[in-house]
């Protein structure tokens, strides 16, 4: 807790300048990437929530993030519901999809758990390839802009405004959760189930939550995705999408929140650099690289290594301090 | 008071009889004594008693209502805590994280209330950092309470499980090895946290210990288990010279 709110204290003024300051510096292109990038931080920092403090690996976080996104494009649609209506909705139909999921999906854990997550994903792409009427099958939906009253919804900066108020108020949640009953109760289930017993902590209920707030901020991801892209289509919300979010999480640092944000970096802006300088190609052998790096060489993750290297200049200050009064 | 009691209590692994129809009364606050040779089943006993066994045969009693049925975290909201022969932590938190997760079973504030760190949690919370602080002192780890819990000592971190049972003040602490890995003066003030444990929390506590002199200073009864059966019971010094106790706990050594 100490070394987080050390680097907080670093970033989080530092991010407001850069946040307030972004609108007026980027074009049109790069201020749709940031919003985008939002969008993917609030849906990592559920699967951080549920994979690094409750420690339940889910492939099924894009299937959620799609859940999100489409119930947005056919709320606004046919409903024309206005903004904070959508997001309860949308909110909503995640955390009931996500608590009939966990009746077969918390009975097991580790793999078999992934693969329920993964049947789960499966199944939700069968279903938007099958129900056009709906979902408008393989083609997908166009999404409407979100309904603001006076507030021109379409607007780049509208969007952008609402992501980063979505991406922050998310983060501090998940900052704040490890500091939690709940939070030390999933810590306690992460790393023994015995020890999380012996102290009475309901193993079922403490996933349940984890499960549910990594759907919620999936589907307020997905929802805001939408209305940044205006249309989507099954194939963004498959496995691979599962599997690269649990990649972004981990080489972001899955323990920590700072994790959730380097993770959507690497997801949205690094390959966006690699197309700016006309190296598509490279990227996807760069990301191999980094992520096979940070696996082998540093298990917690860039914001791991980020907090290591604050706490070690720590300690030196320390001691250095130490000699001189001694 | 709190009363805990075995009824013609039988646990089968299979074909291993580790329990063979034990039945015993534990009235508090006291300090009892579980011992007996390795493999004679005081683990068995203890989870049995916890829930994290289930009996083949018998019932298990929590001041004369049934709690067979009942299992481990129905037993901890009653108050039935143990502790582990090697301490269950995590590793990666700070000493204060593991004690306040013994807080665990002080009712309060639902999950998404503490999320939205409402009012009510806080006062919940406050309280919680209260009792930490309360027990932390008791084991002499509030210095070390930002340290990360595997860069310690095997005695500290035995401290630490022990501080995180206590925090809820359970009215039934069963602590399965407390002395295993404590050197001399460790042992010493162990044995006096303990008094203090069973006196100052009016705990009804319950020793499985393989060091007979931690038992015989802490304990004032014991109860002596062999090969699943119970082999004798009563005030510790009385049982401790009984020549088959004597036999059955350090062998022929002890005659010869």
């Amino acid at each position: 807790m100490i070394r987080n709110s050390r680097l907080a204290l670093l970033f989080v003024p530092l991010g407001l300048i850069v946040l307030a300051g972004a609108p007026v510096m980027l074009n049109r292109y790069w201020l749709f990437l940031v919003t985008t990038l939002f969008a993917y931080v609030i849906a990592l920092v559920g699967l951080k929530v549920l994979f690094g403090d409750a420690g339940q690996l889910s492939l099924g976080q894009a299937a959620f993030v799609g859940i999100g996104a489409y119930t947005a494009a056919i709320v606004t649609d046919t409903l024309a519901l206005t903004l904070p209506y959508e997001i309860l909705v949308v909110a909503l139909v995640s955390a009931l999809i996500a608590a009939v999921i966990a009746i077969p999906a918390l009975r097991v854990s580790g793999l078999r758990f992934a693969l329920v997550t993964l049947a789960f994903g499966e199944l939700f792409q069968w279903f938007l390839r099958d129900s056009k009427g709906l979902t408008g099958g393989e083609q997908g939906l166009f999404v409407p802009p979100m309904l603001m009253g006076p507030i021109p919804g379409k607007s780049p900066l509208t969007l952008y405004i609402v992501a980063a108020i979505g991406a922050i108020f998310f983060s501090i949640l998940a900052w704040h959760l490890p500091k939690t009953k709940v939070g030390r109760a999933m810590s306690a289930i992460r790393e023994s189930q015995l020890a999380a017993e012996s102290v009475g902590v309901s193993v079922w209920r403490t996933k349940l939550f984890a499960f549910i707030f990594a759907a919620v901020s999936a589907g307020i991801g997905g929802m805001l995705l939408a209305h940044t892209s205006g249309s989507i289509s099954p194939t963004s919300f498959g496995l691979f999408s599962g599997v690269y979010l649990l990649v972004a999480i981990i080489l972001g640092g899955s323990r920590s929140t700072l994790g959730a944000w380097i993770g959507a970096v690497y997801l949205v802006i690094v390959p966006a650099l690699f197309t700016t300088v006309g190296l598509d190609g490279v990227y996807v052998l760069f990301s191999g690289a980094v992520l096979l790096i940070v696996i082998m060489l540093f298990p917690a993750g860039i914001a791991g290594v980020l907090q290591q290297f604050v706490a070690t200049r720590r300690s030196n200050k320390r001691s250095k301090r130490r000699e001189v009064t001694a | 008071m709190s009363q805990l009691e075995l009824v013609n209590a039988t646990v089968r692994f299979g074909a291993l009889v580790a329990l063979n129809g034990v039945s015993l009364q534990a009235q508090g606050p006291a300090k009892l004594g579980l011992i007996g040779p390795n493999g004679a089943g005081k683990t068995t006993l203890l989870s049995a008693l916890t829930g994290f066994v289930s009996l083949s045969e018998g019932q298990v009693l929590l001041d004369g209502e049934d709690i067979t049925a009942l299992d481990v975290q129905g037993r901890v909201k009653r108050g039935v805590m143990r502790s582990f022969q090697t301490a269950r932590l995590l590793e990666d938190e700070s000493v204060r994280t593991n004690v306040l997760l013994g807080c665990n079973p002080i009712p309060g504030p639902g999950s998404f209330r503490q999320l939205f760190g409402t009012i009510g949690y806080r006062r919940w919370n406050k309280k919680a950092q209260e009792r930490a602080d309360e027990v932390e002192d008791l084991f002499g780890i509030s210095d070390i309470r930002d340290a990360r819990v595997s860069e310690l000592p095997s005695a500290q971190r035995r401290f630490v499980e022990l501080a995180r049972v206590l925090v809820s003040e359970p009215k039934i602490l069963l602590l399965d090895e407390p002395a295993a890995g404590l050197d001399h003066g460790e042992r010493r003030q162990l044995e006096e946290v303990l008094h203090r444990i069973a006196d100052d929390y009016s705990t009804l506590l319950i020793l499985v210990e393989h060091d007979v002199m931690v038992v015989r200073n802490v304990c004032e009864q014991i109860f002596v288990l062999a090969e699943g059966s119970l082999l004798s019971q009563g005030p510790t010094d009385q049982v401790l010279s009984e020549p088959a106790v004597v036999d059955a706990y350090f062998g022929g050594a002890a005659h010869a």
